[in-house]
């Protein structure tokens, strides 16, 4: 299976930009980090159900490629770079009982920004906390699937690379994952609002 | 619902942004670690200009000086080497003084540039050295070149620059320093 064109493009000029960056632009490591930050955030946040860790470990993710910038190699690209070091340090952080998961108040966690004031921005963000909910209570390795395939376009392939399992585990957790979603969701009546109203 | 509809609403919603604190703290470490490479670089490249500078010490010293029996005095680490001069042709003092000016705005440039690199003290400490040996070649060869150098004048003249003569014969003490690379006076 060849790597889709639009991801080759993307590793191609991330390799650029950090081979512009071992060779002192600053600028580049700048556009790197903006091209990254939200999908890095989203992701640490995510997986770890709490923002101040996800700050904590975001920010542990680049500072690594910082620190090793010299040693890099690029081979797998530097987006399965940085979310294999987020995943990594979200992981430990679980383990060390930095984000203990009793202690998480996933209710009023929200993973999705909302703004303003009308009707339709009021069911967004009352959709927006009840995907949150949902997404949240699935089991990590469940949720994070879904996540790399649907906010980052990974391929079931690239999360197996990126998570160190087979496709077809990978194809299982996701298909798993979107049954509780759906059974989660279809409770809800803003689902059902703005299902017809989309319709 | 389909889990293309699923996909489908979650792409809907905008995911949370990273916050500003992160990127202040990140971006200010990515210039710091430019900053820090810069300074490798420049650092590299100046170790590399100095041994060419020490080396060229080296090239000068050689028309002017015969190097005799190194000998290893009691007691101390560092080798010396008793320095006889040589009589140099109009023509050698000449080169010598173009290479001595050429290596002068060399080292002016490397110690200017030195002032921009981090932990630079080693740097600086191979400068002074270099610096050194070239005001010795000038004070020794290049300042007191004689105008006349009738019947062996010349050579009498520059023995006069000499650190210190003994039975008739010019001494002049180069401590071999194999951490420096070049000769410095002893």
């Amino acid at each position: 299976m060849s790597v889709p064109e639009g991801v080759e493009t993307e590793v191609e000029s991330d390799n650029a930009l950090i081979r512009a960056f071992k060779r002192g632009d600053s600028r580049a490591f700048r556009v790197l980090y903006t091209r990254y930050k939200d999908r890095a955030f989203f992701y640490a946040l995510a997986l770890t159900g709490d923002r101040h860790a996800a700050e904590e470990v975001m920010q542990e993710a680049f500072l690594a490629f910082l620190r090793n910038l010299r040693s890099f190699e690029a081979k797998a690209g530097f987006r399965g770079y940085l979310f294999t070091a987020i995943r990594t340090r979200a992981i430990d952080a679980e383990r060390r009982g930095r984000v203990r998961r009793e202690v998480l108040e996933t209710d009023r966690l929200e993973l999705f920004e909302s703004s303003g004031t009308g009707d339709a921005e009021n069911r967004a963000r009352e959709l927006g906390a009840d995907v949150s909910k949902a997404l949240l209570a699935l089991p990590r390795k469940q949720r994070e699937v879904v996540l790399l395939k649907v906010f980052d376009d990974m391929t079931f392939r690239e999360i197996a690379g990126l998570i160190g399992k087979s496709e077809n585990t990978v194809a299982s957790r996701y298909r798993y994952a979107c049954e509780k979603l759906r059974a989660r969701l279809e409770g809800s009546e803003k689902w059902k609002t703005g299902r017809s109203a989309a319709c | 619902m389909e889990n293309r509809e699923i996909g489908s609403l979650l792409r809907s919603l905008t995911p949370a942004r990273a916050p500003q604190a992160v990127e202040e703290h990140v971006l200010r470490v990515a210039d710091a670690v430019v900053r820090r490479g810069r300074s490798r670089l420049l650092r590299r490249r100046l170790l590399l200009a100095a041994t060419a500078a020490a080396a060229l010490v080296v090239v000068l010293l050689e028309p002017v000086f015969v190097v005799r029996s190194p000998v290893r005095p009691a007691g101390r680490d560092t080798e010396t080497a008793q320095v006889l001069p040589r009589t140099l042709s109009p023509r050698s003092e000449e080169t010598l003084a173009g290479q001595a000016g050429i290596l002068e705005l060399k080292l002016a440039r490397l110690k200017q540039l030195a002032t921009h690199v981090e932990s630079r003290s080693s740097i600086e400490a191979d400068l002074d050295l270099l610096e050194k040996d070239l005001k010795t070649i000038k004070s020794l060869y290049l300042d007191t070149l004689p105008i006349e150098q009738e019947n062996g004048k010349g050579a009498q003249d520059r023995k006069k620059g000499s650190s210190h003569e003994e039975n008739g014969r010019f001494h002049y003490r180069f401590v071999v320093d194999p951490f420096h690379g070049g000769a410095r006076p002893g």
